[in-house]
């Protein structure tokens, strides 16, 4: 199978994440519960874990470092932290449902800060002119649909001029792009480990600048006399067992992030991306969403057909052997904002451990499914 | 003789007990005895008690966090001692 599905999760990973899995699965009892070694051995796992990711992040408290199931579960942490019922929120053009609905859930007054793809200019134009006020503001850094990169940083930098706390979904950029969480002052940042962290799925992280409002109360291994969750982190975001063995598979898939650095995902990712795109751009009748300008999008491309819907072209594409996704991507407010929500986009997502002869083998596939 | 040096959750024992033994230090991360914690369930790091002031120093000097800090006299009980 070619996968060409990274977006929604990294099929390809690095052997020693299946088998830091599988040792945590044998040996790995559960953290803050005994002190015997299986016991130790797990919390050894779960700090391993969370100073990895503190050093991609470039955080120095591993303990502000929180596990989640995934980048939903920490959105809507972070979310239900900041966000009274009714609360006011801007938010980009282009994120996920799992931003929209836990604001739904909320009955907050949304305001988007709308502009158009691969312009990131034009997005920091439009934070700039609706910032001020708000509860929060929740921004993608790339959007899962067409990776397109916004400018964080710069939003960030706004947010903190004008006392706005922010949350950034890194879903898409974990372990692709380069983040200094604390450098931005943002509140939260949440992803999920499966993605660009190469982890297992039912894992997560959501960085934390300061406290939160825990969505799930329960026994956290500590204090067990209080009827309160902990103040400090993790414990307080971290109710219930948590997912060691996911956490095992996390730590080593960071370990891999980090000793290809984000460069070199990109230098890995981008020629191979540069192939694709030229190669469907040269297909008749395809309308391919490619970014102009270098360094403006991620390894991340929605086309759109003429003659054939995305539903049809990425069945035909699966009996081919390649794995691609087509529709809304859960991703609404995004193809609203492109003019694409009445088709969808056929979306194809790659990753490190793709090769030049599958992106070969891709584009003259498509030539085929279209020709027919 | 052993000390105890307890700390408010399991993460923090943690991190404590690796920075020490990177200090020349070695621990344990143990669970305190239920006299001595207020809320129940408390971390400690375990370490001879002749390491304790240097551990502290060296603790303090990296702004580690910690809580009471107890000696475990040969008669199994429990002594608060002051930082």
């Amino acid at each position: 199978m070619i996968y060409l599905d990274s977006a929604a999760t990294s099929l390809l990973k690095p052997p020693s994440v299946a088998s830091a899995v599988y040792r945590a699965i044998q040996s790995c009892a559960t953290p803050g519960r005994g002190t015997h070694a299986a016991a130790m051995r797990a919390s050894d796992v779960a700090l391993s874990c969370r100073e990895e990711a503190a050093a991609l992040f470039h955080m120095r408290e591993p303990e502000k470092v929180v596990f989640t199931m995934n980048a939903t579960h920490g959105l809507n942490i972070a979310i239900r932290s900041l966000v009274p019922p009714g609360g006011r929120v801007l938010i980009s053009g282009w994120e996920h449902n799992a931003v929209l609905r836990p604001l739904y859930a909320l009955g907050a007054e949304i305001e988007v800060a709308a502009s158009p793809l691969f312009d990131p200019e034009a997005a920091l134009r439009a934070f700039r002119e609706k910032l001020g006020g708000q509860c929060a503001v929740i921004c993608s850094h790339v959007s899962n649909v067409f990776g397109f990169i916004l400018p964080v940083e710069e939003i960030a930098a706004l947010c903190r001029e004008r006392g706005v706390p922010m949350i950034i979904d890194a879903s898409q950029s974990a372990g692709v792009l380069d983040l200094d969480f604390p450098a931005t002052g943002a509140a939260f940042c949440a992803m999920p480990g499966h993605k660009g962290l190469l982890g297992p799925q039912g894992t997560g992280l959501l960085l934390c600048a300061g406290s939160a409002e825990p969505l799930l109360t329960g026994g956290t291994g500590g204090r067990s006399e209080s009827h309160t969750m902990p103040e400090e982190l993790p414990d307080r975001l971290e109710a219930g067992t948590q997912n060691i063995c996911g956490a095992a598979g996390l730590l080593a898939g960071l370990r891999a992030v980090r000793a290809m650095g984000p460069e070199g995902v990109r230098r890995r990712e981008q020629p191979l991306f540069a192939f694709l795109r030229r190669g469907l751009q040269s297909l008749p009748g395809l309308r391919v969403f490619a970014a102009e300008t270098v360094g403006v999008q991620t390894a991340v491309l929605s086309v759109v057909s003429e003659a054939m819907s995305c539903e049809t072209m990425a069945d035909a594409l699966g009996r081919a052997g390649i794995a691609v996704r087509a529709g809304l991507h859960c991703a609404p407010l995004a193809h609203t904002t492109a003019g694409t929500l009445a088709t969808g986009t056929l979306r194809l997502s790659l990753s490190p451990y793709n090769t030049r002869r599958e992106m070969e083998r891709c584009v003259a596939a498509l030539e085929k499914i279209l020709k027919n | 003789m052993s000390a105890l040096i307890l700390f408010r959750t399991l993460l923090y024992a943690q991190r404590a007990q690796r920075f020490l033994a990177q200090n020349g230090i070695p621990g344990t991360v143990v669970k305190a005895p239920r006299s001595v914690e207020d809320r129940g369930c408390t971390y400690a790091v375990r370490l001879a008690d002749r390491r304790r002031v240097r551990a502290l120093e060296l603790m303090e000097r990296q702004r580690i966090d910690h809580g009471r800090v107890f000696v475990l006299r040969p008669d199994d009980t429990l002594v608060e001692v002051g930082p």
